[in-house]
């Protein structure tokens, strides 16, 4: 659709002429980056399936970025730990860490669609 | 809040020969063995990490069609609506803006397509507003989020 003749990857788009090297594309007269995200979809063990695999996005990250619209909370950068178990008699290493995601103000930066699953 | 951990084992005498600060040059092999198992471990728990991280940010956008939560993924905006809904608010009420496909941007919900990817672009150019009401600062460029399952597509 976007690496069509008329809709062709720039300058800006950097080398190669495969699509994974080019993932900037004009579309109608704008620049459109294209960026593919293995989790959409995708079952996990944790949280279920995310989503599904029709929906997608549109997003103006310069400008969600410049209003920190996105944020990324670490709550314990991460401990890494070393300790001897009496009982077991092992050693072990250990590596905790905690974060959270939350959205401030993203809705004029994001455009979402389900498709139509 | 997204808790992560995982622990891997090394053996006494790699363990030992750790807290003793000396070069593995001289170690037993087994030590420089165990060593290499345990970077390793520490890899996989770095990309353990990482893989949830990827994970919860991408639950925002994927949990952001409707409020199920206080916070984080599927938490509401200021204006109390989920993340992509039809009428935000802005400016005390002054008007609202939809940030999904739908009225004059094309069909709700609609699939990836040439149409559907042009109302979308026109949704972020003047469709959306800030909190003052004005539109949004035009990107360099644009981005596209997609499964893989659409890669071809797009």
């Amino acid at each position: 659709m976007i690496n069509s003749a008329t809709n062709a990857p720039g300058v800006f788009a950097g080398t190669g002429s495969n699509a994974n090297l080019i993932n900037t594309f004009y579309f109608g007269g704008n620049k459109v980056k294209f960026v593919s995200n293995p989790w959409l979809g995708a079952a996990t063990a944790e949280k279920g399936t995310l989503g599904n695999s029709t929906q997608w996005y549109l997003a103006n990250a310069m400008a969600a970025k410049s209003q920190r619209a996105m944020r990324y909370i670490a709550l314990n950068e991460g401990e890494l730990e070393m300790w001897y178990d009496e009982n077991t008699k092992n050693r072990y290493v250990s590596y905790y860490h905690a974060c959270a995601f939350d959205h401030y103000g993203a809705e004029p930066f994001y455009v979402g669609s389900l498709g139509t699953a | 809040m997204f808790p992560y951990g995982g622990k891997r084992e090394v053996t006494k005498l790699a363990y030992d020969w750790a807290k003793s600060n000396n070069s593995l040059k001289n170690a037993d092999p087994s030590v420089a063995q165990a060593i290499a198992d345990f970077v390793d471990g520490v890899k996989d728990l770095r990309t353990g990490a990482s893989r949830d991280k990827a994970i919860e940010a991408t639950r925002i956008l994927t949990e952001g069609f409707a409020v199920t939560a206080a916070f984080g993924p599927g938490s509401a905006t200021p204006g109390g609506q989920s993340l992509f809904d039809t009428d935000h608010t802005y400016g005390n009420g002054a008007g609202t803006f939809r940030n999904v496909l739908g009225g004059s941007f094309g069909t709700l919900n609609d699939d990836l397509n040439a149409t559907s990817l042009q109302a979308a672009i026109n949704l972020l150019k003047y469709g959306t507003k800030t909190q003052r009401g004005d539109k949004i600062v035009k990107p360099d460029y644009y981005t596209l989020i997609i499964p893989t399952e659409l890669e071809v597509t797009a």
